[in-house]
């Protein structure tokens, strides 16, 4: 600590360490208060917590297993294999990307429909409390399918990253030894791409725990539902602090159990070559692989897109009614707003982080950006609980309001700007910087004439990813926004609320126009190397 | 102009240097030698101020810059550093890269003079990954000067190239810093290397330093076996065969006194010339050519020695020899 000292406090990391500090209040509000008294808890534990817990549980490991099952057989097909439309089908397996879980869900709104003539046969010849039991667990059942179908990109871009960094040296070593493929695939492949794929999984089960409006459409009581709950029907928010806690703790366990199935392993850039030869199929023997490929494609984006344009096509509102225009307004004004600032701040951070090497800030930026993996419902409740801590004069700028919307969106998207900027200043070596240091030069002028034209590109693929989340984003949305401020996301839920699905349609496939030409950009970029 | 009092590093329980003591007077080039993890890059940043010591002092032009209680910040201390990667700016051209650094517009004059004498008047207008390696060190090297610092610090500045670049570039990397009188410390694990560029070499073997003096002394006058070895193959022959010999040194590990007779400080007998010589007489066990020399394996009582002899002498296998060596 005295060594910290000596070597100076300058505004630099004093400013970086007071923004992690911020950033990391709302989630540690909510470990300080968990011992806070609440009137409702007694029932909460008693009658729902147990079911919280396990709809929780049954959904992250369902989607998990499903998730990745998709995601690395798609990955594989595509990076060993050639077959018709390869090419294509290689960039459009991130298209489900662009819906969100809840708009996919809503997009299947009528799906249980399929299931009543099976119902109706179960009631009459099973019993009543059986066919509630058969509802219940093909509820489960749709709602796994349908969050891991527009999740699985997740997987897929991150274990096909790792199978063409690390996995094309293995292939070309494994195809001069003639080892059978199945053998490649487990014994090789997947244990070299087991971090790329645990890396993925784990946003997987991130977002699956951030879902509310999906959760709540199908009527599946997860954890965070139970956090909804308490606040907005109990308005109990010591309850939901302590549920919010429960979902920390989950997510905690869910990063430990990262750490220690990656054992530590990174990215290995070395030996990279992704020209390698690929087995070609042809005829017959390309169907099941086009098929395992075209599957979720099919269900996770084109499916709920065409259901939402035939919707947009056949309803009669106009856009004005829906006052479009002002909620296209808000949305993309606040998300580039929001987006812009928190590049920004990831980008201070990091550059004094690497520039002047100190541990203290390292480590405090570990928990500024713990807030990614926090479902937003979490970071709302912290919020929330931040307003009542301080209930003085800036009390009015959190809640309801836009500047507590985008400190919320800063405290849950941090990380996401993190991850591409950090690790471009990582791959560019601290040594730049390093030099620049020993060559007398100042801070600023390091940020501004080296570091920044070195990471604009990161910077803007950063922007961008933050920007469509932020579009995205709807618990944290939903608890925050200020009165009679709509954003599309927030548009779609109301519009489900009241049962007008196809009016919902026009701001859902606004939400998947405005990440669809981000995220390709962003691909491109990703298989760029950038 | 720089003293090193007493510094140590460790990071966690590995300690990199132990107690750690230097002097260099100003205009002096030093090379620090050592093996990979030896502690002479660590030295390197503990100077520089991108590290801080655990304990001790460093005093730079009289100014202490890191102690117990004081640290003065790399950006303030008045050294620059060239790196082992040459850390070249990529969004620079390389005359950006050059007057990137403090003040560098003020020492204009003198940084064309250093353009010119390392040749790199063609490549200014290109960028890092236009050039080849030779190009960049010596524009890393240029960039380090401009800023006019008071000591520089080397860090395996030839480790990249290849050997005949390595050679000339030794050569320009000396001369530039007499010619500006720049006082240097050059780290590097090859001590050919440090012979060429440096005036006075300090071998570093866990964080302490083995022997500190002039490059022949270190290559007549070892002072352990691994020091020896630094120079390349060698014969280590116990002191008591030859207890006249000049030689001798005392190593640590073995405890005993030995004399160091490199393979290429053989030759054939010659009694006119043999005065104060020690005399070895032996079978040849085996013969390699090598280019134009002869690589023999000469059994000669208890020893097996190594020696290197011309490849126009007539030798077969069973032959007995009889050589000479200081």
């Amino acid at each position: 600590m005295k060594k910290e000292f000596l070597s100076g406090v300058n505004a630099w990391n004093t400013l970086s360490i007071l923004v992690c500090l911020l950033v990391f209040l709302p989630i540690s509000l909510i470990i300080f208060n968990v011992a806070a008294e609440s009137e409702n808890w007694l029932h909460i534990k008693e009658n729902l917590l147990f079911d919280y817990i396990l709809s929780t549980l049954f959904l992250v490991i369902g989607v998990g297993i499903i998730s990745t099952v998709i995601g690395v057989g798609c990955a594989w097909f595509v990076t060993y294999y050639n077959f018709s439309g390869r090419k294509y089908i290689e960039w459009l397996l991130i298209l489900p990307m662009t819906i969100p879980t809840y708009i996919a869900a809503y997009s299947y709104y009528d799906i249980l429909e399929i299931f009543s003539p099976l119902l109706i046969w179960c009631r009459e010849n099973i019993g009543l409390e059986e066919t509630i039991m058969i509802e219940n667990i093909l509820i489960y059942f749709i709602v796994i399918i349908l969050f891991s179908f527009v999740l699985y990109p997740y997987v897929y871009l991150s274990s096909k990253a790792s199978l063409m960094i690390q996995g094309s040296r293995a292939i070309e070593a494994a195809n001069t030894l003639s080892i059978p493929t199945n053998r490649l695939l487990w014994k090789v492949i997947i244990p070299i791409i087991r971090p790329g794929i645990i890396a993925g999984l784990s946003l997987v089960v991130m977002e699956t725990l951030n879902d509310y409006a999906a959760v709540e459409y199908f009527g599946v009581s997860t954890l965070t539902i139970g956090i909804f709950r308490s606040w907005f029907g109990m308005y109990d928010i010591n309850a939901a602090i302590r549920l919010a806690f429960f979902l920390i703790t989950f997510v905690f366990i869910v990063l430990a159990l990262e750490k220690v199935l990656r054992k530590g392993a990174k990215y290995d850039g070395r030996g990279g070559n992704n020209a390698f030869e690929r087995i070609e199929l042809r005829g017959q023997k390309q169907l099941p692989v086009i098929i395992f490929c075209l599957a979720p494609l099919l269900f996770g984006f084109f499916i709920p897109v065409g259901r939402l344009f035939s919707w947009m096509l056949r309803q009669d509102v106009s856009i004005n009614d829906l006052n479009l225009s002002s909620v296209i307004l808000n949305t993309v004004g606040i998300s580039l707003a929001s987006s812009v600032l928190i590049v920004f701040i990831a980008f201070l951070i990091i550059f004094s982080k690497n520039y002047f090497n100190k541990i203290s800030l390292k480590k405090l930026s570990h928990l500024a950006i713990l807030g990614y993996s926090m479902p937003g419902a979490i970071i709302a409740i912290g919020i929330l609980k931040l307003n009542s801590s301080i209930n003085g004069f800036i009390s009015f700028m959190l809640i309801g309001s836009i500047s507590g919307l985008i400190f919320s969106y800063v405290v849950r998207f941090l990380a996401v700007s993190w991850q591409p900027i950090d690790s471009s200043m990582e791959k560019l070596g601290s040594n730049i910087n390093k030099a620049s240091r020993t060559l007398s030069v100042s801070p600023l002028k390091s940020l501004i004439q080296l570091n920044y034209p070195i990471l604009k590109k990161p910077l803007l693929i950063a922007c961008l990813i933050v920007f469509i989340d932020i579009s995205k984003e709807l618990p944290l949305t939903l608890i925050l926004r200020p009165f009679n401020f709509d954003t599309l996301s927030t548009l779609t839920y109301d519009l489900i609320s009241q049962a007008q699905f196809f009016q919902s349609s026009v701001p859902s496939l606004l939400i998947v126009c405005i990440s669809l030409p981000a995220i390709v950009l962003i691909n491109r970029q990703v298989d760029k190397g950038v | 102009m720089l003293q090193i009092q007493g510094i140590s590093k460790s990071y966690g329980k590995q300690n990199v240097l132990r107690n750690f003591n230097l002097d260099i007077e100003s205009g002096e080039i030093i090379s620090v030698v050592g093996s990979s993890g030896s502690g002479k890059t660590t030295l390197l940043r503990l100077i520089s101020g991108l590290e801080m010591p655990d304990n001790g002092q460093i005093t730079l032009k009289n100014k202490i810059v890191s102690s117990d209680n004081n640290f003065v910040r790399p950006e303030d201390r008045d050294c620059s550093l060239v790196f082992q990667d040459y850390a070249l700016f990529p969004n620079m051209s390389m005359r950006q890269n050059i007057y990137f650094g403090k003040n560098s517009e003020s020492n204009k004059e003198k940084i064309e003079q250093l353009i010119e004498i390392t040749g790199i008047e063609n490549i200014l207008e290109k960028f890092p990954h236009q050039c080849s390696g030779g190009e960049q060190q010596r524009v890393a090297l240029v960039r380090s000067l401009a800023i006019d610092p008071s000591l520089v610090l080397m860090d395996e500045p030839l480790s990249n190239l290849d050997y005949n670049l390595k050679a000339n570039l030794a050569l320009v990397i000396r001369n530039l810093l007499k010619k500006f009188k720049i006082t240097a410390i050059i780290v590097t694990h090859d001590i050919m290397d440090a012979m060429e560029m440096s005036d006075r070499i300090i071998v570093i073997d866990k964080g302490e330093v083995m022997q500190n003096g002039l490059p022949n002394e270190l290559y007549n006058n070892p002072q352990s076996k691994k020091i020896a070895l630094l120079f390349g193959d060698t014969n280590f022959i116990p002191l008591e065969m030859f207890p006249g010999s000049k030689n001798k040194f005392f190593d640590t590990e073995t405890n005993k006194d030995w004399i160091s007779i490199r393979p290429n400080q053989f030759s054939l007998y010659d009694e006119d010339l043999a005065t104060g010589k020690n005399v070895f007489v032996g079978k040849i066990k085996s013969i390699r050519e090598v280019a134009s020399e002869h690589k023999i394996e000469l059994e000669c009582k208890d020893l097996l020695l190594k020696v290197s002899l011309s490849s126009q002498i007539e030798l077969s296998i069973g032959q007995e020899l009889k050589l000479m060596a200081p």
